[in-house]
């Protein structure tokens, strides 16, 4: 065969080659194009759906946060003001005529009466904190540790930044009721004999330490428990760290030496 | 480009020792790469070193049945081997890319064996045969096009598939099956007319068919660096 006829078979070659590249190349950018586009729409869809989620996260803490304040004030209002008028009632009632045993009942339904009163006053507190709206986190935090001290059988320590001010009063709310929560499970489970918060505020974030020398929580059993239907706790931890953006971690370094860090974002 | 068949698919098998990926298709890639090692180091010491004085006497002596051809020893039997191995390992790696080739996988990889041992039946007069048989130890063109055709159809066939998917982040979809489709797809589009005229070319235009060689090689190396990437891919 010639030069020629040698030329075309080589020149069909080199077409059928390239156009197989060709079309190969442009399948591989209309499934790379098709990809990223998907990608894009699917960070879209996964944004929207967090949204979503935040939005009924906030519905479910504000309606708890509702219900919470609706009960304080029942309880302060009504059963509070009913126990110190049956208080008074109580105090001006005459006890000489009575008898021995009589006058000490009357004493004891009096001291049972107080201890009523304090009770409710406590428990109307801690669902709805007066001190956190008047007075801050820090004084919240510091009332609340002294509160649940008073009579146990572990010491506390609180050492928070001062610096901090702030806030919005949702964050500060939403953080109080995660260190409640944290500090009540400590409590009920952990049995440590001491327990230290501190806190330090940081550029544009509030970072609060939890140490305690009880039985620790590892993050990856922290992960476990939160999808448990009984642990509606550290649910309730979870969606307030959602709602905050922030982040929580748990770390156990030594058996005894165990801490919690929350990290908060600041709106300032 | 010289011995590049041989040192390429050492590249993703050094990566694999290192890296060790666990995906479940990794095994039929890793296992084509030994093979391609194995027989493309076969086809270059037989083809490159039978130059070397007492080679090809060893050969002689001890494999008598050789092939030869115009006193050369013969080692397309490799391409065949290769071609073979190629489609039934990526049969089975496109096994784990969903329903559609495993209802494939059913019928094609039996299909393409049987075709197999049609077209290399033993036959002492090939002439006296209405069906042309070849022999396993010639280049077989027919062969390895048929075979490049069925893995070009896969390889389009994964890539509608992904295209039609919703989800961009399914296993198939993933970024090392990706490349190992986009490797391969490269490689037998580039090569399957250059598969499909290589025994026409290397009977009648024997300068032509080393011109378009290193063609083969390239989309060879490139084969190899995509598997090599799906492999450090974590």
């Amino acid at each position: 065969m010639n030069q020629t006829g040698l030329n075309n078979i080589a020149l069909t070659i080199y077409i059928g080659i390239g156009v197989m590249l060709v079309l190969i190349i442009s399948f591989l950018i209309a499934v790379l194009m098709s990809q990223r586009r998907k990608w894009k729409m699917l960070g879209e869809m996964q944004k929207l759906k967090e949204e979503q989620q935040n939005q009924l996260i906030e519905g479910a803490v504000r309606s708890e946060e509702g219900e919470r304040h609706r009960i304080s004030e029942l309880l302060h209002d009504e059963v509070g003001a009913l126990l110190s008028s049956s208080r008074i009632y109580l105090v001006e009632m005459k006890t000489d005529q009575l008898s021995q045993d009589d006058q000490q009942d009357h004493a004891k339904v009096k001291e049972l009466l107080d201890e009523s009163i304090k009770k409710v006053r406590s428990i109307s507190h801690n669902l709805h904190s007066t001190i956190l709206k008047e007075f801050g986190l820090n004084e919240a935090i510091r009332h609340f540790m002294k509160t649940v001290t008073g009579g146990s059988t572990f010491t506390s320590m609180v050492d928070l930044d001062e610096e901090y001010q702030l806030s919005n009063s949702e964050t500060d709310l939403a953080v109080y009721r995660i260190i409640q929560e944290l500090v009540n499970n400590l409590i009920k489970h952990a049995h440590p004999v001491q327990i230290k918060i501190q806190s330090a505020l940081g550029k544009n974030k509030l970072k609060i330490t939890i140490y305690h020398n009880g039985d620790g929580l590892s993050q990856e059993r922290f992960e476990e428990l939160r999808f448990k239907h009984d642990g509606l706790g550290l649910k309730n931890i979870q969606n307030r760290i959602i709602l905050l953006r922030g982040a929580i971690l748990f770390e156990v370094k030594n058996p005894g030496d165990n801490y919690i860090y929350l990290t908060i974002p600041l709106q300032l | 480009m010289n011995w590049s068949e041989v040192w390429a698919p050492l590249i993703p098998l050094i990566v694999w020792l290192v890296a060790r990926p666990k995906h479940k298709w990794v095994k039929p890639v890793l296992i084509y790469l030994i093979v391609a090692f194995i027989f493309s180091a076969a086809i270059d010491i037989i083809w490159k070193m039978q130059i070397f004085s007492g080679f090809k006497e060893w050969f002689d002596k001890n494999l008598p049945w050789w092939p030869t051809q115009g006193g050369y020893l013969k080692n397309t039997v490799f391409y065949n081997l290769i071609s073979i191995s190629r489609l039934l390992l990526f049969a089975w790696f496109f096994n784990y890319l969903g329903d559609v080739f495993r209802k494939l996988n059913r019928y094609i990889p039996w299909l393409f064996i049987i075709f197999t041992i049609i077209n290399f039946w033993p036959v002492e007069k090939i002439d006296d045969f209405l069906w042309p048989f070849e022999k396993i130890e010639d280049f077989s063109s027919r062969l390895i096009t048929l075979e490049t055709g069925i893995l070009l159809f896969y390889c389009v066939l994964y890539f509608f598939r992904v295209l039609r998917d919703d989800k961009p982040d399914g296993e198939a979809a993933s970024r090392q099956i990706f490349s190992v489709v986009m490797g391969l797809s490269m490689y037998v589009a580039l090569n399957f007319f250059i598969f499909l005229l290589y025994k026409q070319l290397t009977e009648n235009f024997e300068d032509l068919a080393k011109q378009i060689w290193p063609i083969h090689n390239f989309s060879n190396i490139v084969f190899c660096l995509m598997m090599t990437y799906a492999f450090i891919k974590k």
